[in-house]
């Protein structure tokens, strides 16, 4: 991401239209830069180069948006769109921003109500709600983390966090729904119609909380990532292994501290 | 839509440690440790930056710590290797006889003088034929204590004297850094002078503005945001930009409205007409405004009310927020 930042950089100004000469060459440098297609290579048919997928944006937009990379193209209040890169997108494509700073401002910034979508951003709104969704899931481990019988708890798998957590998106139930996914452990109760698009929302963010270290994959279970020796070392190991050595080396105070900087408190 | 807007910026605020904007302190302290590790120093720029100034400066500033000797010469499209290494000429007999150039001959004093900092410097130096000009000082720049040089014409041998430095200045709105061969290039450190609007605040605070109907703080944000437009324009970059130089009057006493018009009328305008080519007022356009554009297509007299309407939008630019 760092990277498609620096290009994206190169290119502010710009209108994202497909005629625009210069979004061939933004294409090729971010292909070229990141090592990714950043636009299927799908044509209209075998004799017109026509690329259906439009400009980079219709692919990777909402990727960039949801990062606070750029603006989305309907803040534009007139005329054509243009890359605009936000503040924190030029900070990370002039080099300023770390990995490490990269993942923790993402889960400690992404909120809902998210402004970079109209239809988040209205529903959001008119339930008066907001939410951390990534701090949200990091609290509910942590609280599986915390609660009887201990670490061993400390996972949840994506048909947990959409049965319990999805429904009561509050950073004040946290509680009530790490209780209700213990008791569903252990005497499998509740069920749920299955949502294709909740699913994978939330298995998106698992897999970034993954990608950031702060959780792992065990099988189908994402772990709370309690060691900076990650992956081979599951919270259950950890607890075992528990010393003072082991303790400097944990994440664990690296994922309070991030929940207390979100301001949603730990 | 506000509202999101206002939200996003808010959620992707991530203020960098901005540097300040450039200095001319800095140029000079980046000299000054150039010099003291030996290098030979060109500093370059855009005109009225003051980069002459500043190689005296640094010529002043190294006498406060040691004896320095210095020469200044200036380069233009007929000085060359004879006048600057060694070259015949007309001995008044009908003869020819071999005479040291201007450097050969600094270079002879810097030798029986190993006390004192010699320091040859060389305004406008882009302006000679470089390679031809300088001779054999390429080679001998490097490794200045080891290698020793034949010349072309006498074939007496000559080498840099290591208490010796070359320092340069050059101005590259017209010609850049590019015309120069990269073996030269790579055998001097070269040290951009860019405007600097804190200079030009306390120059103007110096010499007093009077009923001009702007603060000194906004004539300088309003040079600010032309350089800045002049920056990026497509057709022009930063080796276009005006010095700060060229925003202040050259008269003695307070600076008036109609300075301030002239300076815009006779120096600033022009150049950039220059610049943008002639004829090409949609160009000039973008970095002035449409009152003036038309006026200079029309051959029409631009008056002081003109200029300040121009000011008055350019000190008004965003742009330049935050540059003090």
């Amino acid at each position: 991401m760092q990277q498609a930042a620096s290009v994206l950089t190169l290119y502010e100004g710009e209108t994202f239209d497909s005629s625009n000469p210069a979004m061939d060459e933004l294409l090729g440098d971010l292909q070229l830069r990141t090592g990714e297609d950043w636009l299927p290579k799908r044509k209209v048919s075998d004799s017109v180069e026509f690329n259906v997928e439009g400009d980079f944006y219709r692919n990777k937009g909402r990727l960039l948006t949801s990062f606070f990379i750029i603006e989305p193209k309907d803040f534009v209040e007139s005329g054509l769109p243009l890359i605009r890169l936000t503040q924190f997108g030029q900070a990370l494509g002039n080099g300023f921003v770390s990995e490490r700073q990269y993942y923790e401002f993402i889960v400690k910034r992404i909120k809902y109500p998210h402004p970079a979508y109209e239809d988040n951003w209205q529903a959001w709104t008119q339930a008066g709600r907001t939410l951390r969704p990534l701090i949200f899931i990091l609290q509910i481990l942590l609280e599986l983390y915390e609660s009887k019988p201990g670490c061993a708890n400390s996972y949840a798998t994506s048909e947990e966090l959409a049965t319990f957590a999805y429904p009561q998106s509050s950073h004040e139930k946290i509680g009530v729904i790490a209780d209700s996914i213990i008791q569903h452990r252990i005497k499998p109760s509740e069920t749920r119609e299955y949502s294709d698009e909740v699913n994978r929302k939330i298995n998106d963010m698992l897999g970034f909380l993954c990608i950031a270290g702060f959780t792992f994959y065990d099988g189908k279970l994402v772990r709370l990532n309690l060691l900076g020796v990650h992956p081979q070392e599951s919270a259950y190991y950890w607890e075992k292994r528990k010393t003072g050595e082991y303790e400097e080396a944990s994440t664990l105070r690296d994922i309070c501290n991030l929940i207390r900087d979100s301001g949603v408190g730990a | 839509m506000g509202q999101r807007v206002d939200a996003l910026r808010e959620l992707s605020s991530y203020p960098v440690p901005s540097s300040k904007y450039w200095s001319i302190k800095s140029a000079q302290e980046a000299a000054l440790r150039c010099i003291a590790e030996g290098d030979c120093v060109v500093l370059y720029g855009p005109p009225g930056t003051g980069k002459t100034k500043l190689a005296l400066d640094l010529i002043h500033e190294l006498e406060t710590r040691m004896k320095v000797v210095h020469e200044l010469v200036q380069f233009h499209p007929k000085f060359g290797y004879e006048d600057f290494m060694e070259g015949y000429r007309p001995d008044g007999k009908g003869g020819f006889t071999l005479v040291d150039g201007v450097f050969k001959t600094f270079c002879s004093k810097a030798s029986a003088d190993k006390d004192a900092l010699y320091v040859f410097l060389i305004d406008e130096f882009n302006r000679a034929e470089l390679s031809t000009t300088l001779g054999e000082v390429l080679l001998l720049i490097e490794d200045r204590n080891q290698r020793m040089a034949k010349t072309a014409h006498s074939g007496s041998s000559i080498q840099l004297p290591p208490n010796l430095i070359i320092l340069g200045t050059m101005n590259t709105a017209d010609k850049t850094i590019a015309i120069m061969d990269y073996a030269l290039r790579r055998r001097f450190k070269f040290i951009p002078v860019w405007p600097d609007y804190e200079v030009m605040k306390n120059w103007l605070t110096r010499v007093g503005f009077v009923d001009l109907g702007i603060s000194i703080e906004e004539y300088c944000r309003a040079a600010f945001a032309l350089n800045k437009r002049i920056t990026s324009n497509p057709l022009m970059n930063k080796h276009m930009q005006i010095g700060h130089a060229m925003f202040v009057p050259k008269k003695r006493g307070t600076i008036t409205r109609s300075d301030v018009g002239d300076v815009f009328r006779y120096t600033i305008l022009p150049q950039l007409e220059t610049y943008c080519g002639f004829g090409r007022e949609d160009e000039l356009k973008k970095i002035l405004n449409a009152n003036i554009c038309e006026k200079m297509k029309n051959g029409q007299e631009i008056l002081d009310d003109d200029i300040f309407g121009l000011i008055k939008t350019l000190s008004s630019d965003q742009a330049s927020d935050g540059i003090f």
